[in-house]
């Protein structure tokens, strides 16, 4: 990080805590030793981003050398809110090496997508922080080389994101138009968060899309942010609206080279396939329940794997369309590359 | 007398349980981000912060009836409209909408719209208090305290975890 930048950090941590009559070191002074002595603290998340308000928490974004639950500590020195969240040194350890790993991965889960967007709003917050305090070695120089990565690990699961859910729209379409305007518009959002990470705007949350655009200049982009934050109110508008957020996204993403990429449903958590008779039923947490012809494709087999432009076979899409399939982007394989 | 009949026991359990937890965690978040944008000028951020506390809401009212718990979930076609009318959709959706017509003018009365339907949808759990404010210095235990009570016929039923992997998992 530059002196320009950190100074530009602490100066928004400072406006924001001078009110509460707070110094950064009482900020610092939130995160206990209970956990074991803190390898690195970090004053994080939308104030220190540039786009938090008065009321808004500061984050503490906290290394230390056991493992912990990540559940945030809430305090509320001289009533400014300060939410810490501490993290094992081995488990960020290794999801940062995780990280090195390809996005789109080969072989995707809906485990490994979790794990990854957990580990991107975490690492990011750590390295677009300001570090409060250090060990001035291992942890410091730690925290410096997430901050140049960060962009590049952004705009691959940006990318991926847009893919995603551009295709979930497209097939939910004829069945669910509401839903898919809405996949359609979480899909135009995801590529305009990748153009922001490419310009080098990479707070991981997309709710702040129009304050990362507005900051850039980028006019084009915050004109289709706010057609994709508003869906359409009427079911007759779907269609139309889906078609328009289409063709945003493959205009958002014309450089990204997705030769090799695929798409892969697998079941979704909770659900179950259930032989009955000639029908195969298939439940989800045994709540709700869809038959099936039981020598179905989407009965027989564990998962699908279809190209970006691959027709889905109707019965795969109607039980994706029923939320019992998760959808993935599954990127080239290394071995059949080779 | 207290005796009153709530219906299927997991469906019942899913909504009161779930339908909490989401108006507690990611519904009251997103409220507060539509009131601090609606003062800072951030619109862009009030319509996404709006249109997600819109779709929450509605997800509540869809539990009580046919939808399963989705919320911690994304498959890609997890569907926060399942089982709510339509016109009771295009009316949320119609309200975010009116984002567009809040610069210059007094917001207040739309809040208030906003207000009220997260409130209605907080009340299709019948709890005997309002529920605590998570953003608040007593709210967060109180708010996980209340949860936490449900937990053991949560698992007991196999229905998926109540509160999000973020709180409950290392990373």
């Amino acid at each position: 990080m530059s002196l320009a930048v950190q100074d530009v950090r602490r100066s928004r941590l400072e406006k924001h805590i001078a009110p509460y009559g707070l110094t950064s070191e009482q900020i610092r002074d939130q995160v206990d030793d209970v956990f074991g002595e803190p390898l690195l603290v970090v004053a994080t998340g939308s104030v220190l981003a540039g786009f938090g308000r008065s009321t808004s928490d500061i984050d503490l974004y906290v290394v230390v050398p056991d493992e912990v639950a990540s559940t945030p500590i809430v305090s509320y020195p001289s009533g400014a809110r300060v939410d810490t969240a501490l993290f094992g040194a081995g488990t960020l350890t290794e999801r940062h090496r995780q990280m090195a790993g390809p996005w789109p991965p080969p072989d995707p889960s809906a485990i490994g997508h979790t794990r990854r967007r957990r580990s991107l709003d975490c690492l990011s917050r750590f390295g677009l922080g300001l570090p409060l305090a250090t060990d001035a070695g291992q942890w410091q120089s730690w925290q410096q080389a997430i901050e140049r990565d960060v962009p590049g690990w952004l705009s691959a699961w940006h990318a991926a994101e847009a893919v995603r859910k551009q295709a979930a729209a497209r097939v939910l379409l004829p069945v669910k138009p509401r839903l898919a305007a809405q996949k359609a518009a979480e899909a135009v959002i995801a590529g305009l968060d990748r153009r922001c990470a490419l310009a080098g705007e990479c707070y991981f949350k997309s709710k702040f899309i129009g304050d990362k655009l507005r900051r850039l200049g980028d006019e084009r982009g915050l004109a289709w942010a706010r057609q994709a934050l508003f869906l359409p109110v009427t079911l007759a508008e779907s269609a139309d609206y889906v078609r328009w957020a289409d063709e945003v996204v493959d205009t958002l993403l014309a450089d990204v080279d997705t030769r090799g990429w695929r798409l892969r449903l697998v079941p979704a958590a909770g659900v179950v396939w259930h032989s009955f008779g000639r029908e195969t039923l298939v439940s989800r947490w045994s709540m709700r329940t869809v038959a099936v012809d039981a020598d179905s494709p989407a009965a027989t087999a564990q998962s699908w794997d279809y190209g970006l432009a691959e027709p889905w076979h109707p019965d795969v899409a109607g039980l994706f369309a029923e939320v019992m399939l998760w959808l993935g982007v599954a990127g080239p394989d290394p071995v059949g590359d080779r | 007398m207290s005796v009153r009949p709530v219906g299927d026991l997991r469906r019942y359990v899913a909504h009161v349980s779930h339908a909490v937890a989401a108006l507690f965690v990611a519904a009251q978040a997103a409220f507060e981000d539509v009131e601090g944008g609606v003062e800072s000028g951030q619109w862009e951020l009030v319509a996404a912060q709006a249109q997600h506390m819109a779709l929450v809401c509605l997800h509540v009212h869809g539990l009580a009836v046919s939808a399963e718990p989705y919320i911690w979930d994304d498959t890609a076609a997890t569907d926060p409209y399942a089982g709510v009318p339509d016109e009771e959709v295009e009316a949320a959706l119609r309200l975010v909408d009116e984002v567009r017509l809040l610069p210059g003018k007094d917001p207040g009365p739309w809040l208030d719209r906003m207000r009220a339907m997260l409130a209605a949808a907080e009340a299709t759990v019948q709890l005997p208090d309002r529920l605590p404010e998570l953003r608040s210095p007593a709210g967060m235990f109180s708010g996980v305290r209340l949860i936490r009570q449900w937990l053991p016929l949560v698992d007991e039923l196999g229905l998926p975890p109540i509160l999000p992997g973020d709180w409950t998992k290392p990373l």
